[in-house]
């Protein structure tokens, strides 16, 4: 199941993971398709008006993993092709669970790495442990880590010590809702983002393609009101914990943001956010942006932000990827793709790798472009 | 008598592999223990991310680790990449012996010499070779130990790669406080693998298609004289691809390794691949194969092009033709396109059953697990030699039971 034109479907995986997704669920109420999987079958009851499924039912007696990570990956293993088929019609998987513990931690490297051979889209947000939980939980997190970058195609971390930042003082149970908040009001803006029609393309092509070529990145958002608000909508993003607080937009080698207001929204709006993050981010950075619109959103600016730790991408193989698909990234018409020589370097852009230069010719650039091969489509 | 286990590591762009195996009788290699994860932060053989190299370190060691029961403390390590270079050197020497014939100790005393021309500053050696003598006008001489004489003369090639380069890959192992017994060129650990004498002798040129570089070696009258490596692999026909056709990189993997082939086959040509809708294209779509097949083969005609053009006349002793190693080695039909570029026959090399046994492995073909077959076979080789002649330097295989980390 997921929905039906996008294939977008939010996932979540064991006890945090599913009561995230159950967060963003009752905050951004129906169009959001969502599914839980869970170990724990009372845990599964609790999220009541979800689809959940249990699984490992055989091996842990609905009872859990009991934070043994081993229990998660053996019960993720017994019963794949049930989770795999609850996924069989979504295209991007964006998937949710917290590292450190049984369920979630041990099963979602299988999850993904299934999902990956199914050829779904996936993103994967993994919480880490608090620092308080000591070491050895974060070890395990940190030894699944690599599993889950290998498994998504892009892998967005956020440790809870910086998700629950400044909550410290709040009750318990106040601070995990609004941690859980955080992170929700996050992913419904990134749906509405894919899901409304907007005037500049942030379809889901081009997130696909940050994704596929992404690794880690850092996600946050914020929002504001008033005449001041495309100035203050920055400033939030700026102090968005998950980026800590403008250290990941200013480091950020790809910054895919998406703009989300009223009808009311003016150009020059649009034009003073991107010149202000433009201002705070690296000179070299690739930005891509996608403005939506909703009447609901009158009033106020809602931004937000991934965050691309490592990648680069080479402006001329997404000019090359928007020349085929027929708009270029603001969307404007253009040709479609005529066999004509488009000359980009594409995943050998990244910085960091060297160039491949013999006899004075970068080898890097396609063959077929540099010997002016035409292609019979 | 002390079980001989040795473990070998190989960092590529595509795969990091790790194989421990023990010595067997006749100079065979048995594997105990594989470990095989897919590659992170490496590019063009270098690694540009050490996080996320290590990553795919720890995993495929702990996957061969676990398999044969043993803890590496030390292994043999692979490398390519456009660093790795090689420059020959020379040693001159008159004969001394009253008689006028070259001794042992004159071959001793001519090596020596040479190896004082090698390269030395940021360059780190990874092999010197011996190649030929002269001895006055005799030219080629294996060896010319009891032959009259006045002047000996040697040829040697050095195969170095770049300092830091080497130290990033040996950064990775002082992490996991893993020793290294040495550095090997992978096109001739791979030769170790998959080459016989006879082609040795007749001579043959072992091109290895790695996903991000391309190594080669020569031998000619059991010599080795050319090797090298470029960043040129096959992630640039995966990349050529996504750009042709405006896919993510991953799908362009996919319809190589489903629908690819080194030239443009006939047989094919007029068919279209049907590409499902998905996030990249809104609506299903279709792409030409012959269009496939256009860009695959301009990138590997030309990547083939630069082996032969920088091995240059080498190549006509080259009687026992070409043989492909790496993942690209199984690509359909790259014998016949070597054939166009070479005019030479061209078959896959694959670890022979008579070095080493019990490789065989679901995940990567096993003219793909070349580099790593050589390296475990040149490792217990070492191994041998290091027993032959005195204690073992450090014990590299402690079992798990007793011995464990």
């Amino acid at each position: 199941m997921s929905n039906g034109v996008s294939g977008l479907i939010l996932v979540g995986v064991g006890g945090g993971g599913c009561r995230m997704a159950a967060a963003a669920r009752r905050m951004y109420g129906e169009g959001m398709e969502v599914l839980v999987f869970d170990t724990d079958e009372v845990a599964i009851r609790a999220l009541a008006g979800l689809r959940g499924h249990l699984f490992g039912a055989t091996r842990l007696n609905r009872q859990g993993a009991g934070g043994v990570h081993s229990n998660g990956r053996l019960a993720a293993q017994d019963d794949l092709s049930h989770i795999l088929s609850q996924l069989k019609d979504a295209r991007i998987v964006v998937l949710v669970a917290c590292l450190g513990g049984g369920t979630g931690g041990g099963a979602v490297p299988v999850i993904l790495q299934a999902l990956r051979a199914e050829g779904k889209t996936v993103l994967c947000f993994a919480t880490l442990p608090f620092a308080f939980e000591g070491p050895e939980r974060r070890q395990i997190a940190e030894r699944d880590r690599p599993f889950l970058e290998q498994g998504a195609d892009t892998l967005v971390l956020a440790p809870l010590d910086e998700l629950y930042d400044g909550l410290e003082q709040a009750a318990l149970p106040e601070a995990i809702r609004r941690a859980d908040a955080t992170l929700a009001s996050g992913l419904c803006l990134l749906w509405r983002l894919l899901l409304t029609p907007g005037y500049i393309g942030f379809d889901p092509a081009h997130l696909q393609q940050l994704l596929s070529s992404a690794g880690t990145a850092r996600f946050g958002s914020s929002s504001a009101a008033g005449a001041d608000r495309a100035a203050e909508a920055v400033v939030g993003l700026g102090r968005a914990a998950l980026l800590r607080r403008g250290e990941a937009l200013a480091g950020a080698r790809a910054l895919a943001l998406g703009i989300l207001a009223g009808p009311d929204l003016r150009l020059a709006e649009v034009g003073e956010i991107m010149d202000r993050l433009r201002a705070v981010c690296r000179k070299d950075v690739h930005l891509e942006m996608g403005v939506a619109m909703d009447p609901a959103f009158e009033g106020r600016i809602e931004l937000v932000a991934l965050a691309f730790e490592q990648w680069v991408p080479s402006d001329r193989r997404l000019a090359a990827v928007a020349g085929e698909q027929g708009s270029d990234l603001l969307g404007r018409a253009e040709g479609k793709s005529d066999g004509k020589l488009r000359v980009g370097r594409g995943k050998f852009g990244d910085a960091g790798v060297e160039k491949t230069v013999i006899k004075g010719e970068d080898l890097d650039i396609p063959t077929y472009q540099r010997q002016h091969i035409r292609l019979d489509r | 008598m002390a079980r001989s286990i040795v473990a070998v590591l190989e960092i590529g762009t595509s795969n990091t592999v790790v194989l421990i195996g023990e010595a067997m009788e006749g100079g065979r290699v048995r594997v105990l223990g594989k470990g095989i994860a897919r590659t992170a932060g490496v590019r063009k053989g270098l690694i540009i991310e050490p996080k996320q190299a290590s990553a795919g370190l720890a995993s495929a060691l702990k996957q061969a680790e676990d398999a044969a029961d043993v803890t590496v403390g030390e292994v043999l390590l692979a490398v390519s990449g456009s660093h790795i270079a090689a420059t020959p050197g020379e040693g001159r020497l008159p004969v001394r012996a009253t008689d006028g014939k070259v001794t042992r100790d004159d071959l001793e005393e001519i090596r020596e010499l040479a190896r004082e021309t090698q390269p030395s500053g940021e360059r780190a050696m990874l092999h010197t070779i011996p190649q030929f003598y002269r001895l006055d006008d005799m030219d080629n001489l294996p060896n010319p130990v009891g032959m009259r004489g006045k002047q000996l003369q040697l040829a040697m090639l050095f195969i170095h790669g770049q300092r830091a380069r080497l130290d990033d890959a040996q950064d990775l192992l002082r992490e996991r406080t893993i020793d290294m017994r040495g550095i090997n060129f992978s096109a001739l650990a791979a030769a170790s693998a998959v080459l016989t004498p006879e082609q040795r002798g007749h001579g043959v040129a072992l091109v290895d298609l790695g996903g991000g570089t391309t190594n080669y070696v020569v031998y000619r009258n059991n010599v080795i004289v050319s090797v090298g490596s470029f960043g040129v692999g096959g992630d640039h026909v995966t990349n050529d691809i996504a750009q042709a056709f405006s896919l993510p990189v991953n799908k362009a993997e996919e319809l190589k390794l489903s629908d690819g082939c080194a030239v443009i086959d006939p047989q094919r040509s007029a068919r279209r691949i049907e590409l499902p809708a998905s996030v990249v294209a809104a609506a299903a779509r279709s792409i030409s194969v012959k269009a496939l097949h256009t860009v695959i083969e301009a990138r590997l005609r030309e990547t083939l092009g630069l082996v032969r053009d920088q091995v240059g006349p080498e190549l006509r002793h080259a009687g026992a033709g070409l043989v492909f190693t790496g993942g690209g080695a199984y690509l359909p039909q790259l014998d016949e396109l070597a054939a166009r570029v070479f005019g030479m026959r061209a078959q896959i090399g694959e670890p022979l059953p008579q070095y080493i046994e019990n490789l065989r492995d679901d995940r990567l073909r096993p003219a793909a697990l070349a580099t790593v077959s050589g390296l475990l076979i040149r490792n217990a080789q070492m191994r041998d030699a290091d027993t032959a002649s005195g204690p073992m330097i450090s014990l590299v295989d402690k079992l798990k039971k007793g011995f464990g980390r």
